[in-house]
């Protein structure tokens, strides 16, 4: 049994600029319809399909919730 | 209404999405056996929300994912998957609850999270036997209890912090007058100032009125708690509400008084206003 601490963790709420996944896996030739030029990605292998074939987890950010208004001054 | 609740699921929903949460996730599951069967951290959901399964299984994995939070291990995935898997009976608990905090859904939201985080945080797994039932019975048993202390706070006027302090006075405020928010210059004067006008109106029966009208507590308990009937507790009430209704005519002019006093029983015949 681990330790148990008594101090309350606060309502967990990601910050704006995470990586948030899209429903569903994607195989590679899929990718495409999915990544579009105003966003980040991030890809993750998620293991294979009955097939074969290797499946991916696509996680994506918004890219102007990232963008530093300072730096395009 | 729901707003500030819908939001705070849609932000639960949107933290166990991230990129974070499913490599904590992934990590997790190798240290905690109960995760192992599960994907991501939606598939927990799922399972923790759907009408099927193993009521036994369910509740040694909210356990699993109790011993997480405690124990600070992916303590902020654990906890919203907690607040996922149970969001039908929390959410059960905010709709019957909202009466009691005078609709006003952010203080509730409020309360309700800073409860179930509480609850999360002390609940002893080694006594409990329904892990599920427990978080959310006691949930809403604390989020009662502090309701009420804070209202009896206010009844005995002893020194408070500032912000229950505000709350139980607020609350009073709507629940008498349907106003807005009090002056929190004057918090302590304003208290005693209600409390002595409220005696001077009904008597005694003033904390009898609070304890029903203001906060939580039902006609039946009211009535247990000072040692009358039910029908006594409701015949005194009735009586305490029309005094105080009157008591808020004689104090107001014609015009004030269409705006501000709802007189379902009690007809005004004086004189009309100019």
């Amino acid at each position: 049994m681990k330790p148990k601490t008594h101090t309350p963790v606060a309502v967990p709420l990601p910050d704006d600029d995470a990586f948030i996944r899209l429903p569903g896996l994607f195989r590679r030739w899929e990718l495409e319809q999915v990544l579009d030029p105003g966003n980040d990605f991030h890809f993750e292998p998620a293991g294979e399909a009955a097939d074969g074939t290797a499946l991916f987890a696509v996680y994506r950010r918004e890219r102007s919730l990232t963008t530093n208004p300072s730096k395009e001054d | 209404m729901r707003a500030s609740w819908e939001a705070l699921h849609a932000g639960l929903v949107r933290s166990v999405r991230t990129l974070e949460a499913d490599n904590q996730f992934h990590e997790a599951r190798q240290h905690y056996p109960q995760l192992a069967s599960f994907n991501d951290p939606g598939a927990v959901i799922s399972h923790l929300t759907g009408d099927g399964g193993d009521r036994d299984a369910k509740d040694q994995l909210l356990a699993t994912l109790v011993e997480m939070v405690q124990a600070g291990d992916a303590a902020e995935l654990a906890s919203s998957l907690l607040w996922l898997g149970l969001w039908p009976g929390l959410d059960a608990v905010f709709r019957r609850r909202l009466v009691s905090f005078s609709w006003d859904a952010d203080e509730l939201v409020s309360q309700l999270s800073a409860a179930f985080t509480q609850v999360i945080a002390d609940l002893n797994l080694d006594t409990v036997c329904r892990v599920a039932a427990s978080l959310v019975r006691s949930t809403e048993r604390t989020l009662l209890e502090d309701r009420a202390r804070a209202w009896r706070d206010v009844c005995r006027c002893e020194p408070l912090d500032e912000r229950r302090h505000a709350e139980a006075l607020n609350a009073l405020s709507k629940a008498l007058f349907g106003g807005g928010e009090r002056d929190p210059r004057s918090l302590e004067a304003e208290v005693a100032s209600l409390r002595r006008w409220l005696a001077s109106v009904v008597g005694a029966d003033g904390d009898l009125l609070l304890s029903v009208v203001v906060l939580d507590e039902t006609q039946h308990e009211a009535a247990a708690r000072v040692g009358l009937t039910y029908a006594a507790t409701r015949k005194r009430l009735q009586r305490v509400l029309r005094r105080i209704r009157q008591e808020i005519a004689d104090g107001l002019s014609h015009s004030d008084l269409q705006i501000r006093v709802c007189h379902p029983r009690v007809r005004f015949t004086g004189g009309t206003a100019e």
